[in-house]
């Protein structure tokens, strides 16, 4: 039994696909949790129906607002890229944040222990998703996808994941080693800061362009506290999620190749030269 | 017909867990159905019978949510046989004892848990992991395990009927 057991754990732990089995067992139990899902959004909705009428008003006065706001900020963006795109054509720099495709999806399930904060989403290799893409939620990084089924993917949360993500803090482009912090859970922290380093608490910290997976200049989180390591030469820092993880519905998942592969960068290279 | 409910159980209680008990939790601790489950299996039957029910139970949490397969089917195996192996001397009509047991057994689960997959990433704080998790989910597993009894062996005492009517006829 015991030996049984590692061998499985030892077969499984890094595997690219989940088996035929996994798959069935996929179609039986997803449309399940997404049905209950689905039951609880429903009935939540039904009993904030009424009390919400005034709040959403108000609410959507403020989001016109803010909508006229996001389109003027908008067309300024749009501008600027522009001006952008025709600054790095003369200067011949390959384009780093390159356009990436999002997919939403929603999420179905938690994990049932109360360790980690992995959960289910009700995408899978069939709407194009695989192993390693970046997700997000409205606020900031949420995980990655650690494995990917044919109409669901297991998402590995940021705060329980021991790889660690590169990310540098927006202010001072420090580098620091992002990883699940389990001795406080519910945040992370940013190994490896060098020891003169200039970054302060409330720093944002974002992923940084050394990530192959992540995109750069997602958000994180914020600089919790700082404390110096006991070999005196760097430093770590806590970092507090920008994500709400207890409170998630929907996540939009990122695909796109980010690694700096130079074959490609040559390949870029050559295009924009051919297109200016 | 048994096994056809087992495997219902199994399922119902896994899409339960992992949907609905986020919403009941009480600072961020969920109670173990899946766990209460097994132990409410190898009570009322036998160590050897809540053994496989564990095994199978594991097998589905692993699949669906743990990083790798093979922990929770050992731990939840290995509870599934001790709590029979515990229980067999006591009568399965009283519900203090079935509550002691999961409670015990859910502290030996979250250790072990702990252990395998916590302490060998190098987080050696047990008293914040003890009072942050470990004691918050066995109190709230012995309170769910009234419920959670109460629906097995109401469920046990009709198969157990079933399966008499059938031997009279055979």
């Amino acid at each position: 039994m015991i030996i049984f057991c590692i061998a499985a754990a030892m077969l499984s732990a890094d595997r690219e696909y989940p088996t035929f089995i996994e798959n069935t067992f996929g179609f039986i139990i997803v449309p399940l949790q997404s049905l209950n899902a689905a039951i609880a959004d429903h009935i939540e909705d039904a009993a904030n129906y009424f009390k919400d009428v005034d709040r959403l008003k108000e609410e959507n006065n403020e989001l016109k607002e803010q909508l006229l706001l996001q389109n003027a900020q908008l067309s300024r963006m749009e501008y600027l890229k522009s001006e952008n795109d025709r600054l790095n054509a003369l200067l011949q720099m390959d384009n780093k944040y390159t356009d990436f495709t999002t997919v939403s999806a929603k999420i179905i399930a938690k994990d049932p222990g109360n360790w980690y904060s992995n959960f289910i989403i009700d995408k899978g290799s069939d709407d194009g998703l695989q192993k390693n893409m970046a997700v997000l939620s409205g606020d900031g990084l949420v995980g990655r996808i650690k494995e990917c089924g044919k109409n669901y993917s297991k998402v590995i949360a940021i705060i329980g994941d021991s790889n660690a993500i590169t990310g540098q803090s927006i202010r001072t482009e420090d580098i620091g080693y992002i990883t699940g912090d389990l001795s406080d859970i519910g945040s992370c922290k940013m190994e490896y800061i060098s020891f003169d380093a200039e970054i302060i608490e409330g720093d944002e910290i974002v992923t940084s362009n050394l990530s192959t997976i992540f995109p750069p200049g997602l958000k994180i989180g914020y600089v919790k506290n700082i404390h110096t390591d006991t070999n005196g030469l760097t430093k770590f820092a806590q970092i507090e999620p920008a994500a709400d993880f207890r409170h998630m519905e929907n996540v939009l998942v990122i695909s796109g190749d980010f690694s700096d592969d130079p074959e490609k960068d040559f390949a870029e290279n050559s295009d924009t030269q051919n297109d200016y | 017909m048994r096994i056809f409910v087992y495997f219902l159980t199994l399922i119902i209680n896994l899409v339960l867990q992992s949907t609905f008990l986020e919403s009941i939790s009480l600072a961020g601790i969920k109670p173990n159905l899946i766990l209460t489950a097994v132990v409410s299996v190898s009570c009322i039957r036998n160590g050897e019978e809540g053994a496989a029910y564990g095994f199978f139970a594991g097998l589905l949490q692993d699949c669906f949510f743990s990083n790798y397969i093979g922990c929770c089917v050992f731990l939840y195996t290995f509870i599934g046989y001790f709590c029979g192996a515990v229980f067999k001397n006591f009568y399965r009509e009283n519900f203090i004892m079935p509550m002691g047991i999961a409670a015990a057994a859910t502290f030996v689960y979250e250790f072990l848990y702990y252990i395998i997959n916590i302490l060998l990433l190098g987080y050696t704080d047990i008293i914040y992991f003890m009072c942050r998790i470990i004691l918050p989910e066995v109190v709230y597993n012995a309170l769910a395990m009234i419920i959670v009894y109460n629906i097995y062996l109401k469920a046990n005492e009709y198969l157990e009927e079933r399966e008499k009517y059938k031997r009279k006829v055979f």
